[in-house]
């Protein structure tokens, strides 16, 4: 089966689960709503080995939490995405002011982060490896996601392919991946 | 549904060729999507590498994560938290 086939196969279940959910989550059943959910598995095993030590690649890290930076950038619409508009996506760099980072994903509870953002966010601890030279360098800019994504196909369309994009042309060789 | 979505981004990454691994507290939903590799921490949604001002289990979680990338050798690779021992 291809990807393609597997998204055809997928879609119609969905469909039928976005009728039935989206009534319950805008009634404040989120949990019930998702519990039926029909997650979604694609063929293949794609597995690239690093060829090298990690003190001497680049790494890139990615995470859900659903930050943007207040007064640079909109914020993610805190709703879950069941149409075809494609995720959106923030790019957070390495030195950005702490203090003007914003959360908008509603699906955790943010006390955590408010806290310290390293919880799933970890700036600060990835420049700390980097310094102490157990990797070797770090894409200057985090890809964030507001990982609410019920709907994969914009996200396997287009999204995915954005992140791909932007890490191979900055040279990326290993990537981090964080959820909230 | 944060977990398949970064399950999904590592299967696109590691077909353009860059290593992956993630971290999960639900194993159960980011497995179901197979992701080449994923460290299963048993830590909190929210906190996903560690605790607020846990620097060391925080770079724990992290050095796991690059160890994981620097030493499976195939897809599915998983280093997984022990199960707690049962008081007796």
């Amino acid at each position: 089966m291809t990807e393609q086939a597997a998204l055809d196969a997928w879609v119609p279940k969905f469909e039928a689960w976005k009728e039935e959910a989206v009534p319950q989550i805008m009634s404040g059943k989120a949990k019930e709503a998702f519990s039926r959910y029909p997650w979604f598995s694609e063929p293949g095993d794609p597995f690239k080995k690093l060829r090298k030590p990690a003190r001497q690649a680049r790494f890139g890290l990615v995470t859900t939490g659903g930050y943007s930076i207040e007064g640079e950038q909109e914020p993610f619409v805190p709703m879950p995405s069941f149409d075809d508009k494609t995720p959106e996506l923030r790019t957070i760099p390495f030195d950005v002011d702490r203090s003007k980072l914003r959360i908008d994903h509603p699906g955790y509870d943010h006390r955590f982060a408010e806290q310290d953002i390293n919880v799933n966010l970890p700036l600060d601890r990835l420049t700390e490896l980097v310094q102490s030279g157990e990797i070797g360098t770090m894409s200057t800019d985090t890809q964030v996601l507001m990982g609410l994504v019920p709907n994969v196909v914009p996200l396997i369309r287009e999204t995915i392919p954005t992140i791909v994009q932007r890490f191979v042309s900055d040279g990326v060789e290993a990537a981090l991946l964080v959820p909230s | 549904m944060c977990h398949q979505t970064v399950s999904l981004v590592a299967r696109g990454l590691e077909e353009a060729r860059i290593a992956t691994c993630l971290v999960s507290v639900l194993p159960p939903l980011s497995s179901a999507a197979r992701p080449p590799r994923q460290v299963i921490r048993r830590l909190n949604i929210g906190a996903t590498l560690g605790r607020p001002n846990d620097v060391e289990t925080q770079l724990d979680t992290l050095r796991r994560m690059i160890a994981l990338i620097e030493e499976a050798d195939g897809p599915g690779a998983v280093d997984r938290d022990p199960k707690p021992e049962s008081p007796e």
